[in-house]
């Protein structure tokens, strides 16, 4: 064999050797999604999009403004909802697409093994199910048919334009959208705000701590003068034992699907009396989880008979917070207690259970969890006559205690929120607003409203239990025993079904006022006296204090309070948190012991000289927040431990930690000493992190769920605590993820925290992450802006 | 090998200086689209500008331009769309990118070493 054969068998097997490799290995996919020009990731960055469009519906128009922010105007309702949907697909599709895999459990067959969890959880609590009964009831009504236009404009969308760039990440294609997918999207903010194993959670510090310990640490009721309806006293009703107690591993497996701290909000209604225009002014700042893209998506519809701009969820066609025509409205969570959990006596090796005088079996299925690079997982999915049934981990393993764990919740049932939702938009005023409201069965929440003839408003919406022993109403603070039919709610729930509501607290038998002043709601108790059982827990009422000590020292002057005062107050940065724990830190500082240790830290004694505030300029708000959270730490850190809690559980809140006795156990009776080791172990951090102020701890991490860099928001400084108004939690990253304030004056603005667009190569992915961690606002005009963008032309497609 | 065999055929090509540039043209042409439709295309894109050439070496020069070519065609597919900016913010997925589109055709092109 001469050399030149030699060399071109050489070059043959090099050639074949690579192209098999990558050919036949994971350098394919790699070579799949990033190749320039025919990579799939690269479609998005590319990829051109139509602007001239059909709709089945009708002609309609989109003007894009210069924030992203599409105005859509159409000849009827659903021609608008059709090219809405069209932006929606266009513009947050993968988003979409997440939530409803996320909210149905199928997640793990596009994201791998990670997401087992999730996809065993939400199967186990057949989410999907209870979104299908929700669209049964809604088909072929009014609402159905604009649903399914929109449903039909989101599809329109994922096909005409390009993919985005997560599918060609990840490998796979989106699925057609449907009207339960839009659904699942409502449920899962459902869940997201009442969806909470307190329950659970409090069975457990019971059992490990003690009933009386537990009380004094995770209160119900918090004492304290500012709840949202102010006047009259509060009870403080002890608790009930458990029929059952959960396990820790299992308290702790659920952690990960229930609101994380921080998710709370902030609202208040002023009426004209207050106000310089004479007009109404309503706020809101709703606390979510903070990511790219925003969980928000800013938009404004035009029809025959509406005008509507706010924010909706992307997913779910009508506006959820925003203004219309004729008023304007805004929600937080009321807190209210809409879940219950059952333990039984399980008989046929947890086949069946006993109920009242017999036995009966669980309605039960195997569902098999697609993995993408892992082992398909089978798991078993029950339902009781309660609703839901929690019993199993992923592994295939039961829970060491309450085995089979019955779970009622109202939004198992098919629920009227996205009828609601669209009257609101089509409302005239009050009336009709406050009948609309009246079919807002989940998520419970504070509702705030008002009107351009001068109405204001304030209820308490959502379907809430009346659960009952032996015919007595009870609270749902307990796991009940479902064997024994304890705990039961009113006849009218049907889970997976059509519920009629009956023996639920009626809407006028739930908290409210109308045409008040002012109110303010900042997740704090509702009223110190309600007609019924409401909450098993409010928020700390620092920021609900702070709201309305300003509200009243406002109405009290002689200056009228204008939009930009409500803007100054949504992003008020006075802690709260500073008056309660001041004396503690006067004692600190009068043990002295920090003045000569030789670090940059700021010392103690510089918090007695500070204002409260939390900006990102300020040393004092560095050394104050990581005291704090140094302080609780030490107080109940090893204390749980040695408890057997899960790591991890959750601390008490910093209102208890303030108002407890000096002398407390938790502070093995010397308070001074604990806050002294903590601001000892405070200034040691400040100083290992290189912090400076505030704004280097305090800063913007929304992530992307893929939690690339590149996809991950800019981490600007910002400021705001969990005791401020400003609510904002930079490591569990929540807060305010829409702040509106809106006027009858034409003065109404708002802003996202990122950007109106999920599409990384757009201009307005973040484009209002400065303007949002600035404290600065955007106009929220219904003018619509020049320049069509889409324009939709009748015809099929 | 016959007079009319296509090894024959190609020699004679790459004898002639223009009809060698012509099918240099024509490759690099046919390259960028076949680029566009699937990363193989970037393989067979380097071979096409490859096989004209009178050597080895130049045939792989050939397919290093292609690749050079692919590269800057794709940073200009991207600037047209306006979107070149946030693409090399990417970091590593453009680098890839960029890579990929660099090293394919070279990778194709030493297909001249063996015809």
């Amino acid at each position: 064999m001469d050399r030149e054969t030699t060399r071109r068998a050489l070059l043959s097997a090099v050639l074949g050797a690579g192209v098999g490799g990558m050919a036949l290995t994971e350098a394919r996919s790699y070579l799949d999604r990033f190749a320039p020009g025919s990579g799939r990731v690269w479609g998005a960055a590319t990829g051109s999009s139509p602007d001239e469009l059909d709709s089945p519906y009708g002609s309609a128009t989109v003007r894009y403004d210069d924030y992203g922010v599409p105005h859509v105007e159409a000849e009827n309702e659903r021609a608008t909802y059709y090219a809405l949907g069209y932006c929606h697909g266009a513009d947050r599709l993968f988003q979409m697409d997440l939530y409803r895999r996320r909210m149905a459990g199928y997640l793990s067959e596009v994201v791998g093994p990670a997401t087992v969890d999730s996809d065993a959880f939400h199967r186990q609590m057949d989410f999907e199910a209870a979104a299908e009964a929700t669209w049964e009831r809604a088909e072929g009504t009014e609402t159905g048919d604009v649903v399914e236009a929109y449903v039909a404009g989101v599809n329109h969308a994922r096909e005409a334009e390009p993919t985005p760039l997560e599918y060609g990440l990840l490998e796979f294609e989106p699925q057609a959208w449907t009207p339960t997918a839009t659904l699942l999207v409502q449920k899962q903010i459902s869940w997201g705000l009442t969806g909470s194993f307190r329950t659970l959670r409090r069975a457990l510090a019971r059992d490990r701590l003690g009933a009386d310990t537990t009380e004094q640490l995770y209160p119900r009721i918090m004492e304290h003068e500012t709840p949202i309806l102010r006047g009259g006293e509060a009870s403080f009703a002890a608790v009930d034992g458990d029929a059952a107690v959960p396990d820790a591993g299992l308290v702790d497996w659920l952690a990960g699907f229930e609101t994380g701290p921080g998710i709370g909000s902030n609202s208040w209604v002023v009426s004209g009396e207050h106000t310089a225009s004479g007009d109404p002014i309503v706020a809101n700042d709703p606390h979510l989880q903070l990511s790219a893209p925003p969980i928000w998506y800013e938009q404004h519809v035009v029809g025959p008979d509406f005008d509507s701009r706010g924010v909706a969820f992307p997913g779910v066609p009508f506006v959820v917070i925003g203004q219309n025509h004729a008023g304007t409205w805004g929600f937080t969570n009321a807190g209210a207690d809409v879940i219950d959990f059952y333990a039984y006596e399980t008989v046929d090796d947890g086949d069946g259970y006993e109920y009242g005088d017999g036995v009966r079996q669980f309605d039960s299925r195997t569902e098999t969890i697609e993995v993408a690079g892992g082992e398909n997982v089978e798991i078993e999915v029950k339902r009781s006559v309660h609703g839901a049934v929690l019993s199993q981990y992923p592994d295939g393993d039961g829970f060491a205690a309450a085995d089979e764990l019955g779970v009622a919740w109202t939004g198992l049932s098919a629920t009227r929120t996205v009828e609601a939702v669209r009257k609101l938009n089509l409302s005239d005023g009050l009336d009709d607003a406050e009948a609309a409201l009246r079919k807002f069965d989940e998520p419970t929440q504070n509702v705030v409203y008002a009107d351009d003839s001068g109405n204001t408003y304030y209820w308490v919406t959502g379907q809430i239990p009346i659960r009952s022993v032996d015919g007595e109403p009870v609270r749902g603070t307990r796991i009940f025993d479902g064997s024994a039919g304890e705990g039961e709610w009113g006849e009218g729930y049907e889970p997976y079904g059509e519920s009629s509501w009956t023996g639920f607290v009626p809407y006028e038998e739930k908290p409210g006022v109308r045409n008040p002043d002012y109110v303010a709601t900042a997740n704090q108790r509702i009223t110190n006296d309600p007609a019924h059982y409401l909450s098993e827990g409010y928020a700390p009422p620092f920021r609900g204090r702070r709201l309305y000590d300003r509200l009243d020292a406002r109405a009290e002057s002689e200056e009228s309070m204008d939009a930009a005062f409500h803007r100054d107050l949504q992003t008020d940065a006075v802690d709260g948190r500073d008056d309660l724990f001041r004396s503690i830190v006067e004692e600190v500082v009068d043990a002295g012991g920090t003045a000569d240790d030789g670090l940059d830290a700021p010392p103690a004694a510089s918090l007695l000289d500070w204002d409260g505030e939390m900006r990102p300029d300020r040393t004092e708000a560095l050394l104050f927040e990581q005291w704090l959270r140094a302080f609780r730490e030490r107080a109940f850190g090893d204390d749980f431990e040695n408890a057997d809690l899960p790591e991890g559980f959750p601390r008490p809140n910093f209102w208890v930690l303030g108002t407890l006795p000096a002398d407390s156990e938790w502070f093995d009776g010397d308070r001074t000493a604990v806050a002294a080791d903590a601001m000892a172990e405070a200034r040691e951090r400040i100083d290992s992190e290189g912090w400076e102020s505030y704004g280097d701890w305090n800063r913007v991490r929304f992530a992307h769920p893929f939690d690339q860099s590149f996809l991950n928001y800019e981490q600007l400084p910002t400021a705001g605590s969990p005791g401020t108004v400003r609510n904002f939690h930079t490591e569990a990253s929540t807060g305010a993820s829409w702040r509106m304030v809106a006027a009858f004056d034409g003065d109404s603005e708002a802003v996202l925290p990122g950007g109106n667009s999920g599409d990384y190569f757009s201009d307005h992915y973040d484009d209002q992450l400065s303007l949002w961690a600035n404290g600065e606002y955007k106009s929220m005009t219904r003018a619509l802006p020049d320049g069509v963008d889409l324009t939709f032309t009748e015809g099929e497609r | 090998m016959t007079a009319d065999s296509p090894t024959e055929k190609l020699a004679t090509l790459r004898e002639d200086r223009r009809r060698r540039l012509a099918a240099t043209a024509v490759a690099v042409v046919l390259g960028l689209a076949l680029g566009l439709v699937h990363w193989t295309g970037l393989l067979a894109a380097g071979a096409l500008v490859a096989l004209p050439q009178r050597s080895f070496g130049w045939g792989v020069a050939a397919g290093f331009g292609m690749g050079a070519l692919t590269v800057v065609g794709f940073l200009a597919q991207l600037g047209l769309a306006g979107t070149l900016d946030p693409v090399l913010a990417m970091g590593q997925p453009s680098l890839l990118a960029l890579g990929i589109g660099l090293l394919l055709p070279v990778f194709g092109s030493m297909v001249r070493g063996i015809v």
